[in-house]
């Protein structure tokens, strides 16, 4: 594994533009899950913006308690605390956008700092060429005295070799120092990051998500491919993704068409694990 | 970002910078049929029409004209989308509430539901034992399941001290907006 500069906080903070993101950023050399302790941290009210940061994790994990690759000293694994909920009549568009909106801000600061293309994958996967370098979490609780929170978690595979994950994640994760074949400033990358986040999670507040959505769509490389989602609870759909609804689900339309004319079967998919067929 | 895009164009009669991809390639377009890419380029004309207040919005390039127009009444110009096929509008149609509304039926249970279009896990991840069982007595702020929506986790709470009478999804099943997901009767004690 390359050596990577250290995180540093005040290198971060430096760099960064954000107002409100990252004023209270907890730095740890080693933790169980950021998204555990940021969700802890927010039950305490701790304040909107909050950062928690890790070196390596020992307990990483992504959607489903899937295990999250979280080795020390190349990566990115970081949680934020955001306290930016509107009311009852928009959360349910906050709540959807939310992810999404994360994968946008991730995408475009990745490629700000690395200069080389990230795609998109519906939800909120970002890869390079057609595997992964980023995955994003994120967990909506209440805490007794401050009220309803989100936590933002995201892992990015920055400086670390493609062999040192897995066998099983070798065909599917890569890094971004692997595909670029240069090292990234972690401290910049992550500075990036907060600075595009803190944009949108105010615009999404303010404005609603009409924007986000309109910067999104531009960005989804999932929007016309051939994809097969995989459903929770087994069932498989395959067709064409057509196009990211204004709730940000995935509108696929069944593939092959039906022979006898009649309308293709669509679906309009807000869980759903995606993969882009080759076609 | 792209989106950061000069919002001072509202009125009519002002140029909008368009974007690149509306105006399309230099190269003579097919005339036929819509290609999935020109699909996108009205889908983002309707976007550009609502973000800038307009009522109709006109592009001509290299012989094809595409108009748009945006009736002021109106609220919403692109149509709405149900969710996965199955009943019930999407999430964004419907008045969104707070997590896990207390709402008394007339057998005096308090019915717990579900504040957003999403899937329903009664376990924290699929190896872990369920939050609660029916049976169980459970506090208020007392985590009861989990809905997830666009890789978003929603703890879902229970509002009220009692005992889960009735477990009415099974986990992994999608849920709408709405939907009863636990019966609690709040005059049980342990």
């Amino acid at each position: 594994m390359q050596p990577s500069s250290p995180l540093n906080v005040h290198s971060i903070r430096s760099l960064s533009a954000a107002q409100a993101l990252g004023r209270r950023i907890e730095l740890y050399d080693r933790i169980g899950s950021t998204n555990r302790e940021a969700f802890a941290l927010a039950q305490q009210d701790v304040e909107h913006g909050t950062v928690v940061l890790a070196d390596a994790q020992t307990e990483g994990r992504g959607r489903l308690a899937r295990q999250w690759f979280s080795p020390p000293g190349v990566n990115l694994y970081c949680s934020v605390v955001i306290r930016k909920a509107p009311g009852a009549d928009r959360l349910a568009e906050w709540l959807s956008w939310l992810p999404l909106m994360t994968a946008l801000a991730a995408a475009e600061s990745i490629e700000t700092v690395a200069g080389a293309p990230v795609l998109l994958k519906w939800p909120n996967d970002l890869l390079m060429g057609d595997r992964k370098i980023g995955g994003i979490l994120c967990e909506s609780g209440q805490a007794a005295r401050s009220g309803p929170f989100q936590v933002i978690g995201i892992g990015m595979n920055v400086n670390g070799d493609r062999d040192d994950f897995p066998q099983e994640l070798r065909e599917s994760a890569t890094t971004i120092r692997h595909e670029t074949g240069r090292p990234v400033d972690r401290n910049r990358l992550l500075a990036q990051f907060l600075s595009e986040l803190d944009v949108c999670v105010e615009e999404l507040a303010r404005q609603g998500s009409e924007r986000v959505a309109l910067a999104y769509r531009r960005r989804c490389s999932t929007i016309g491919k051939s994809v097969k989602a995989t459903l929770t609870d087994g069932g498989e759909f395959t067709g064409v993704a057509e196009a990211v609804g204004g709730d940000g689900s995935l509108t696929v339309v069944r593939h092959p068409l039906p022979a006898d004319g009649r309308p293709p079967e669509i679906q309009h998919f807000r869980v759903a694990d995606i993969v882009h067929l080759r076609s | 970002m792209s989106r950061k895009k000069s919002r001072s164009a509202k009125t009519r009669g002002t140029p909008i910078v368009l974007p690149q991809s509306l105006l399309g390639s230099k190269s003579s377009p097919d005339a036929g049929a819509l290609a999935a890419a020109q699909h996108k380029q009205i889908q983002d004309m309707i976007d550009l029409l609502k973000r800038n207040h307009l009522t109709e919005l006109e592009i001509e390039r290299a012989g094809v004209r595409i108009r748009v127009r945006h009736e002021v009444a109106v609220k919403t110009v692109s149509a709405t989308v149900t969710d996965q096929g199955s009943a019930g509008g999407p999430a964004l149609s419907q008045p969104a509430a707070p997590a896990s509304v207390p709402a008394e039926d007339t057998t005096g249970l308090i019915t717990i539901t579900s504040p957003i279009v999403g899937t329903f896990y009664r376990s924290p991840s699929p190896d872990a034992d369920p939050y609660v069982e029916e049976g169980d007595y459970v506090k208020k702020g007392q985590v009861l399941c989990i809905v997830e929506a666009m890789k978003l986790m929603n703890e879902i709470e229970s509002e009220v001290d009692g005992r889960i009478t009735k477990i009415l999804v099974e986990s992994t099943k999608p849920v709408e907006y709405g939907q009863a997901l636990f019966l609690i009767d709040p005059k049980a004690t342990p």
